[in-house]
Parts: C-alpha cells; structure tokens; sequence
C-alpha cells in the first residue's frame, strides 16, 4: 500500500472510531446520573470515594497508565508501519536514544525507554507515551551527522516528557475511567466496569494517534519540544546546532516536498528554525560537532 | 491541677509521639530500576529495586534520592519513585482515598486485563511487534563504550 493511501486509511480509521466513540447528550446524561449515585454510595459509606475527585486530567495518569497507552499507540503504528528490519542501526538509535533520555526531565519511565526505525520512505517520527520514540528512514536519512540525530531524537524524547501525547486524550474519557477506578475496590473488573474502561482506553488510544498521524501537535507544543530538545541533546554533550543544522536541511526538503505527513503535521521549518536559534542563543547552549561522532554515524548513515 | 496532671502528662507524650520526626520513605512506581553507587546514570549499579519496593530516605540531592539497602547505601532518580504513603492493596484504598499511585501501585487503571480486551478489538495493531521492541535497549556497557567512542561527556538529567 502507498503512504498516501495508507494515511487515508488510516485517517478514516480513525475518524470512524473517533466519531463512534464521542459522547452523544444521553451519554453524557448518563454519566451525570452515575457521578449522582456515586455521591449517594459516598454518602453512605465513607469508605467509597468517587476518584472523579481525585484525578481529573491527563496529568494524574500513572506511569503505568501512561505506559499502557503508550504500548496501544506503539501497537498502532507499527500496525501501520513496519519496523525496520536492520538489527545494527536499530542497536545504533537504540543506544543514542538512551543517552538522550537519561539527560531528560524523566530519565526513568514505567517500562523504560525504547527507540525504533520505520521502514518508510516518509519523513516523519513519532513518540508514544511512556517513551516509544519511532524514526521513519526517510527522517533518518535527511539527517547528516549524529548531531542532527541526536536532535531529532531529543525532540520526540520532549514530546514524551511533556506529555504532549497524553494532552490529546478527550477529557471525558479520563472522566470515565477515573469514575471506575475511584468506585471499584477490585483489582480485577467486573464485566461491565471493564467494558467502560476498554472503550475509554479505546477512544484515548483513538485521539493520541489521531494527533500524531493525522492533525499534529499544536505549534506552540512543537516549538516546546524544539526548545527542550536542544536543552536535552546538550546535557546528553551534544552540540546543540545539530538541531539548527537539521531544521535548515527540512526547510530545504520542504520546498520541494508535497504538504502531506510531516510536513502537513509540523508548523514550518524555518519558523522553527527562527525559534530554535532564539531558544539556544537565550539560553546560551553550545557545543562542539567532535568530528569522532560524525565518522561513526558516517558507518550508519542511509544517505 | 493535680486531678488534670496525668491527663496533661498523656497530651505532652501524645505530642512528643506526633511530633518526632518520622523515617521518610519512597516507594518505587517503575517496573524495575536500578540504585547507583553515586547520584548518577553513569555510576555502577549497587542493586536493582522493583514496583512497589520501598526504601527508606537517608538523603536527598539534586533529583537524586539517598536509599538504604541490604548491599549499602545508593541513589535511586527521583523520576523512578514516590514520596507519597503508599497503600498499595488490591482490596482497595485503606482510608477511603484513592489516588493515582495507589491506584498504579494497586495494579488497576489501564492494565494488563484493559489491554488484553482492547486488542481483542484490535487485531490489527501489532503488539508484538511492540513486545520486540522493548526486549531492545541498552545496558549500562553498551552506553559507557558509546558514549568513550563519542568523545560524549554528559551533563546529568534535566529538571
């Protein structure tokens, strides 16, 4: 299947379950008379308290939570994609990767950090929750020294650490869950409680990958993640201009690339280039490109 | 007075009791970690700490937490733990409060089981695939060498 026709399979996908799974007015009715019985249940018995209190958006998803979703998404887009069959390359990112999410605000995740190659001719990468980072090798091969990898990396390594992913779940799918959660004392669910959370968790797997394959992040939550990306390339020793260096060399691309994955996800390269340069510059970030990295990734290089 | 002076005696012990500074502790939230010989990624690995492992705190430092542990003392990273009183049951929460980690702790949230009925749905994403690729990582080896050959000398974690 060509990348064009797999997006828009993909995209329809999505938009039917998307649209399956928001919450019509009765829904929502619905809900409201459970939240009220609960209040009566709480009344009752003291014991019982609604988690509707207690957790109420995204950032009160636990680790182990945000790993499930992560492993869903993962699920998805190697679903969708293919995992490049290059066991030396895969070693190779895999390693960069860590040293990069060690120099992060969240060095350690639930299930620990895990970085793969897609076999795609596509230039694009993504990051699932609770740290699956995916690189396509038409990304990889845009990239001209280590440096430039580093940031890529670093960038989607940001979007995980500032849970941009987890940003996109609809509010009232939490709302279900954390309404299951906070009621049920068991750790095995009854049927119908596990139904509830398996088509909350269904529509936020729905909304993450949607954003990712189809909308994009926000502008600002790019630009973010370009800012913390040159921060965590040069904790990691990295030389920060290999972000400004790959931006430069994706504005290149973009002028004769057509406006579809990447390019139609991602605000323009060179307002991100202008906002990179201003970020590194405020910050006073520098570093030296040692020309030992550029011959080992010389050995890996897909130019 | 005299009539009150056992009970003011209770109330001051009472007082003491309450007072007197507790043993902090943390809890691991991860699968698994490891405790370091020194506050840093790079250091040897003194013991590896599991979900739901708790330690008690000889000292905090620049993200970095102070543990206790039969092999001697180490460093667990503050973003593999929590401080927080863990009431880690699956009964359910003791006290009538349920929060994200006792929630993460308890096992329940999105889950194995949640998991599990979801791909029933979705044949077509490939999860073993994801099963491969988290067997891959790199061990504390493979990174000191990368990092030697790279002439890399790292800056620590971020905030």
């Amino acid at each position: 299947m060509s990348a064009a026709r797999r997006a828009a399979a993909l995209a329809g996908v999505l938009g039917l379950a998307g649209g399956l799974l928001l919450l019509p007015q009765s829904a929502r009715a619905k809900l409201d008379l459970f939240k009220a019985l609960e209040t009566v249940v709480e009344n009752q018995d003291k014991i019982v308290k609604t988690g509707e209190a207690l957790r109420k958006g995204f950032s009160d998803l636990t680790p182990q939570e945000e790993y499930y979703l992560g492993r869903a998404v993962a699920a998805r887009i190697l679903g969708t994609y293919r995992a490049l069959d290059d066991g030396e390359r895969t070693r190779y990112v895999n390693t960069l990767g860590q040293v990069l999410a060690r120099s992060s605000s969240r060095p350690e995740t639930f299930g620990g950090w895990h970085f793969a190659l897609l076999d795609s001719d596509e230039v694009n990468a993504f990051a699932a929750p609770g740290g699956f980072i995916f690189v396509t090798r038409g990304l990889y091969a845009t990239c001209a020294n280590e440096e430039q990898l580093a940031a890529v990396l670093a960038h989607e390594v940001s979007h995980v650490t500032l849970r941009h992913g987890l940003g996109a779940i609809k509010n009232e799918r939490l709302t279900e869950a954390f309404t299951i959660l906070g009621t049920t004392a068991l750790k095995e669910y009854s049927k119908g409680d596990l139904q509830k959370l398996t088509t909350a968790f269904e529509g936020s797997i729905n909304d993450i990958a949607n954003q990712m394959l189809v909308s994009g992040y926000s502008q600002g939550q790019e630009y973010a993640a370009d800012a913390e990306a040159a921060h965590v390339a040069w904790r990691a020793g990295y030389d920060p201009a290999g972000l400004t260096q790959f931006l430069q060399a994706l504005r290149e691309k973009g002028k004769s690339a057509a406006p579809k994955g990447f390019f139609s996800t991602h605000p323009p390269a060179a307002e991100r280039l202008t906002r990179a340069e201003g970020a590194i510059e405020d910050d006073r970030l520098s570093g030296t490109t040692d020309p030992a990295r550029t011959k080992r990734f010389a050995q890996y290089s897909l130019r | 007075m005299r009539r009150w002076l056992p009970f003011l005696l209770a109330a001051a012990l009472l007082a003491g009791a309450v007072s007197a500074p507790a043993a902090e502790t943390v809890t691991v939230i991860i699968k698994k970690t490891s405790i370091r010989r020194d506050r840093q990624f790079y250091a040897p690995t003194l013991a590896e700490a599991g979900l739901g492992d708790s330690f008690t705190v000889l000292a905090r430092e620049k993200g970095w937490v102070k543990v206790g542990t039969s092999a001697g003392e180490g460093w667990l990273h503050e973003s593999a733990v929590t401080a927080k009183k863990v009431t880690a049951s699956a009964k359910g929460p003791a006290g009538g409060k349920v929060d994200a980690q006792d929630v993460a702790l308890a096992g329940k949230g999105f889950n194995p089981q949640v998991e599990s009925e979801y791909r029933k749905k979705n044949p077509k994403d490939d999860f073993a695939a994801v099963d491969r690729m988290e067997k891959l990582g790199a061990g504390d080896k493979a990174i000191a060498d990368f990092l030697a050959e790279g002439h890399l000398q790292p800056r620590g974690a971020g905030k």
